[in-house]
């Protein structure tokens, strides 16, 4: 009777009650802010919301965004906001958890073009349409969930073969923000996959030693490289961010390149951040270990990413999910905002997962547990004034091993099932029909 | 009577809670302490004190003004001058926040970065505008500290300069100053009065600092964490490659056929299935 009725009810569960779930939840969330930010000097709205809005302002007077002190984002986020002057100062917020909904469609219409399941479906996107966090995090007025569809939305369109499509948004994505530029050698890569299968097959592996290079590897890889469809990409997505970048440009001039990408390129936060570096950049500031040291952090960096983006891009999801971890875990700076570029990948992932209830829940709280204390610590040193820096090597031991475990090769969770047990199921065999098996009537034998 | 000094005549800029006015021409923080130290005569209409203290731990902390003041008398709007070095700074952003639930109402000489730390940061003047009811008036600043550079011990300590303090009068001011902290604001005359109280010693913020000699071991643990992570997910990325190895790649021409009938064995699995280039799965 019990089973009965929890089938009938998640027969009832359709993607349309998880929006309208998710969308009551956050107007709610938005509403609640609202009442806090009139009666309490603490506010809910998130600082950077307000960095927004008085750039926004500027904008409404003919004046440059970057007037405002610390608006180091795109001037078109200044212009998308320019409502909150005009209609009501919450605009933004709804605008961001529309687009919230929207990262939740689009990884419903990524996994069912992958031939997932309907109910696997429905989990993976009430993993973000239902977490606290993301939904905390666009009622608060973060613009993150507008980077993530721009984001999601390219990779779609890649999946769906619309290359030029995927390259618009792709383009318009790396202005927005410069971090997903990292994407941009696993595409090339995929899509050479796509136009001569055969180029990254094991086939022609066997004629290499195992112990492979990463040259010998990255030259079989790009072995016919460019063709039409990485040029097509390369010059679209070119031209779509420079065309919004030389439009900027032209309106604000270079103070518009400095603040909106130099300054991210060359920030050294030395303020305890949940980046490794940060102590050690602390320690060594205004001394002459600080470039030298500043350049070798660089190297785990981009090794790693180079290594994802030659090793997996044929899974182009799991790729973009294992870059955007890497990026974020060993930068030189690393906020709360940072862990959303990867956890709109993660319900991508989940579907094609070997790991069970339990050790999702272990790894889970292993994660929220390395950032709880490492909070924890945080708060100790800025609010109480302990000097807990001496302690951020064992909490950065305790960090990393939590953030390895989700990529250890035999108890990820996250490796998808083809990777780590290639016997399994292959996504790229399966067809939004999930059938393998097709008759078959032969007209010519070849 | 002494006539304000030309130098010290301010024009205004726009102002409101919070953002920064030219006071480039009042004079560097170094002349408005002399100006204050050549004030002479004693201010017989007021008797009163004025105590500063310091509240809170840690890098955020609250700079507390406290006036009162003895029988009736002039001057119930008081200016403290803050004078906040590259020690430390105020978020003018969040004064503007705290305005409409009574926070100060101040006015600073210049933009405020409060992302730099020590060795990059410059001084500005802070005007906290203080209007006086009852006999006792209590205003908080919250001020924060930066992180200063490292040293060989666990603390540093942080030494906000004690304000100076400016009384409203009707004449006889050595200085002008905007007569409220908004904008427009006409000029008023100000001047620092003699208060029977003792001159008090700056006020000291002890703060976390990094140390010297945790420089090599958290060198070694860094270097030894980050690069021993990225060895080893790089070892696993390959070993998640060289699984690929032991499986297949079957390409086929769907040329001439309408429909094909896979069957994956197990002895050798198909790890990529290619089909040309007309064709879709």
């Amino acid at each position: 009777m019990f089973l009965r009725a929890v089938a009938a009810f998640r027969e009832r569960i359709t993607l349309r009650v998880l929006l309208l779930v998710s969308l009551v939840f956050r107007l709610a969330l938005l509403l609640y802010g609202e009442w806090q930010d009139s009666r309490f000097a603490v506010k809910f709205t998130d600082i950077d919301y307000h960095v927004f809005s008085d750039a926004s302002r500027h904008v409404i007077h003919g004046e440059s965004p970057f007037l405002r002190a610390t608006y180091r984002y795109t001037p078109l986020l200044a212009f998308m906001l320019v409502p909150n002057h005009l209609l009501f100062f919450s605009f933004g917020k709804v605008l961001f958890i529309l687009c919230d909904l929207l990262v939740g469609l689009i990884i419903n219409e990524i996994l069912r073009l992958k031939g997932v399941k309907r109910h696997s479906r429905l989990l993976s996107v009430s993993v973000w349409l239902l977490n606290p966090l993301t939904a905390t995090v666009s009622a608060r007025g973060n613009a993150e969930s507008f980077l993530a569809v721009l984001v999601l939305l390219s990779l779609l369109c890649l999946l769906r073969g619309r290359v030029t499509l995927s390259a618009v948004t792709y383009g318009a994505a790396v202005h927005v923000k410069i971090f997903p530029a990292i994407y941009s050698l696993p595409i090339l890569l995929y899509l050479q996959d796509r136009d001569n299968p055969g180029a990254g097959s094991s086939c022609h592996k066997r004629l290499f030693k195992p112990s492979s290079s990463v040259v010998s590897l990255l030259l079989k890889r790009t072995r016919g490289f460019p063709n039409v469809q990485q040029l097509r990409y390369v010059v679209v997505s070119s031209a779509v961010f420079f065309s919004l970048t030389g439009i900027f440009y032209l309106l604000y001039g270079s103070e518009f390149v400095h603040e909106a990408y130099l300054y991210h390129v060359t920030r050294r936060d030395i303020k305890h951040n949940f980046s490794p570096y940060f102590y050690l950049l602390y320690l060594i500031q205004g001394t002459s270990l600080s470039l030298p040291v500043g350049l070798l952090a660089f190297l785990p960096q981009v090794g790693l990413l180079l290594a994802a983006a030659i090793s997996l891009h044929r899974d182009i999801v799991f790729c973009c999910f294992v870059q955007t971890f890497v990026f974020v875990t060993f930068n030189k700076v690393c906020t709360s905002q940072y862990f959303l570029w990867y956890l709109c990948l993660l319900p991508l992932l989940l579907p094609f997962s070997n790991m069970g209830l339990r050790q999702w829940t272990a790894i889970t709280t292993l994660w929220f547990t390395g950032q709880g204390v490492w909070l924890f610590l945080a708060y100790c040193l800025e609010f109480k004034g302990y000097n807990t820096l001496h302690s951020y090597c064992g909490w950065l031991d305790f960090s990393s091993s939590s953030s390895m475990s989700l990529l250890s090769p035999e108890s990820s969770p996250l490796t998808p099932s083809h990777l780590s047990h290639p016997h399994k199921t292959h996504p790229h065999l399966s067809h939004p029909h999930s059938s393998v098996e097709m008759t078959a009537n032969v007209k010519n034998t070849t | 009577m002494r006539k304000p000094s030309l130098l010290f005549c301010l024009s205004v800029l726009p102002v409101v809670y919070g953002v920064t006015i030219d006071l480039s021409i009042i004079g560097k923080t170094e002349d408005l302490g002399k100006l204050a130290a050549a004030t002479s005569g004693s201010l017989e209409e007021i008797e009163g004190s004025v105590e500063y203290g310091l509240e809170g731990e840690g890098y955020h902390r609250d700079l507390v003004v406290t006036l009162k003041r003895q029988g009736r008398g002039r001057g119930t709007d008081w200016i403290v001058v803050v004078n906040v070095t590259s020690q430390f700074y105020i978020d003018l952003d969040q004064i503007s926040q705290m305005a409409a639930f009574g926070g100060p109402d101040l006015i600073s000489s210049g933009h405020i970065n409060t992302e730099q730390n020590v060795a990059d940061s410059g001084s500005h003047i802070v005007l906290v505008y203080v209007t006086m009811r009852g006999s006792e008036t209590e205003v908080k600043v919250p001020l924060h500290l930066r992180y200063q550079a490292t040293g060989s011990t666990p603390y540093s300590a942080a030494i906000i300069p004690t304000p100076h303090l400016l009384m409203k009068v009707p004449e006889g001011g050595t200085v002008s100053l905007p007569c409220f902290p908004t904008s427009p604001s006409p000029l008023c005359l100000w001047r620092r009065p003699s208060l029977p109280a003792p001159s008090h010693p700056p006020l000291v913020a002890m703060v976390p600092i990094g140390q010297n000699n945790h420089l090599i071991p958290v060198v070694v643990v860094t270097v030894f964490l980050t690069f021993g992570s990225m060895l080893y997910l790089m070892q696993t990325l390959s070993h998640l490659t060289s699984k690929d190895k032991n499986c297949e790649s079957v390409n086929i021409n769907l040329m001439d056929i309408e429909r094909v009938l896979v069957f994956p064995s197990k002895e050798v699995p198909i790890c990529h299935l290619g089909f040309n280039k007309t064709s879709e799965l």
